[in-house]
């Protein structure tokens, strides 16, 4: 309170609304700085996170070092476009090298219709089958289905030893990556299809898995909204044919067994390709992915 | 009896009914380090000051020198009262009032007149201007 009043001025003691009083703060309860405090640090929080967060859109280009552009990330869109999706029947195939990684690319088309077969005896319509690749594993000490396993609606395995999985139901392909997937009880409804494998992309990234060694590989993709199958033409490593699977634009992946199991293709001219080793010793449980006119 | 005493006994009487009328009656403590002054508000009528020291004048007629200087009763009173306690009002430098006495104020004689309701009347002198100030004041306030 100042002392400096002169004789020409008046002061009310005490109150509020006097002229030559100052006015005097309104007490602000403690919690409310509380609530200030917190919304300041939020605020913050958010401004920060934008401010420095590096998006794909923000990073600047590198020389040395150039980060992939989104068309180099789907090299394949073109060639996908320009397959003949009306009158063609037949597995379209293109080659490509990828990461130093050849592959090769099978893409069953129109009319291909996808199933599961079990046995070796029911790939041998090769008049009719465009496309087989081995599908599931078998257990190496008792040669059962490795995980779930649904046959034309018949479950013939159960139990999550892979978390890849592809279910055929009313024609139409899907892969994914679950533990579990409501496809399964799907398929033994709809006389469909469900196998397990080792996932190997899932939406758009890489999975990692533990085997090691390098061998032919194969897998089934959803790439550019179709499925198809890309093999490996040179041994590899799962890492690097995984990596390889997404730096060509595969979307979602499974793993299809390799190495020298066997598999066929029939072109658009008609010509048939056997893959991998077609007289070693069968399994009854060995199970194929087959596409047929 | 003395007449004094039967008067005083009827302003304790009156002044606490008056203080009973005052909704916001509070006291104020003007402490040193050998006494304390203990003075209920509503019986204040005015401080003057006198140089270092002030001088309480009671509605009972009775004056108390004090040894602080104005502006430190002013901010005892500041401190003491409560918010709704505005009834002091400090003139120029040499005054305090409790307004609920005011009785008369005359800008051309400079004078302002405090009654006690007892027939006592303190006539004061103040600078026009601060009178000028008071009266608008006083007419705001019953606006």
């Amino acid at each position: 309170m100042k002392e400096d009043i002169n004789d020409n001025e008046i002061r009310v003691i005490g109150h509020a609304s006097s002229p030559k009083r100052p006015k005097r703060r309104p007490k602000v309860p403690w919690w409310a700085w509380v609530i200030v405090a917190a919304v300041v640090a939020v605020v913050a929080g958010v401004v920060l996170l934008k401010t420095f967060r590096t998006t794909p859109q923000d990073t600047v280009p590198y020389v040395f070092e150039p980060e992939a552009t989104e068309t180099a990330s789907r090299p394949l869109e073109g060639w996908f476009a320009s397959l003949d999706t009306v009158t063609a029947v037949g597995t379209a195939g293109h080659d490509t090298v990828v990461n130093d990684i050849p592959l090769r690319i099978y893409v069953p088309l129109n009319g291909a219709i996808p199933r599961l077969e079990l046995g070796y005896n029911a790939i041998n319509e090769r008049e009719r089958n465009i496309l087989v690749f081995q599908a599931a594993d078998i257990r190496a000490d008792n040669y059962q289905i490795v995980g779930a396993f649904v046959l034309h609606g018949k479950p013939l395995s159960w139990g999550l030893s892979k978390k890849g999985y592809c279910a055929i139901i009313d024609d139409r392909v899907t892969i994914g990556v679950a533990e579990n997937s409501p496809l399964f009880e799907l398929a033994t409804e709809k006389n469909g299809y469900f196998f397990r494998q080792y996932p190997l992309v899932d939406n758009g990234k890489p999975v990692e898995n533990e085997l090691k060694n390098k061998a032919i590989r194969r897998a089934l993709c959803d790439i550019c909204g179709r499925v198809a199958v890309i093999a490996s033409q040179t041994p590899e490593s799962f890492h690097d044919f995984t990596q390889a699977l997404v730096d060509v634009g595969v979307q979602n992946a499974i793993y299809l067994v390799g190495g020298t199991a066997i598999g066929w293709s029939q072109d658009l001219a008609g010509n048939g390709t056997k893959m991998g080793l077609w007289d070693t010793k069968h399994y009854k449980n060995t199970s194929f992915i087959v596409w047929s006119k | 009896m003395c007449k004094k005493c039967i008067r005083n006994l009827l302003f304790r009487k009156k002044s606490s009914t008056f203080a009973a009328e005052m909704p916001h009656a509070t006291h104020i403590v003007i402490s040193t380090a050998t006494d304390l002054l203990r003075i209920r508000t509503s019986e204040l009528l005015y401080i003057q000051s006198d140089g270092n020291y002030s001088t309480l004048i009671l509605s009972c007629g009775e004056a108390r020198v004090v040894t602080f200087q104005l502006g430190q009763i002013e901010k005892m009173l500041d401190a003491q009262l409560s918010e709704n306690d505005n009834n002091f009002i400090r003139i120029g430098r040499s005054l305090i009032i409790n307004q609920n006495y005011i009785f008369y104020i005359n800008l051309t004689k400079q004078q302002i007149v405090l009654s006690d309701r007892n027939e006592g009347r303190h006539t004061l002198n103040a600078s026009r201007e601060a009178l000028v100030k008071l009266k608008e004041f006083i007419e705001q306030s019953i606006q």
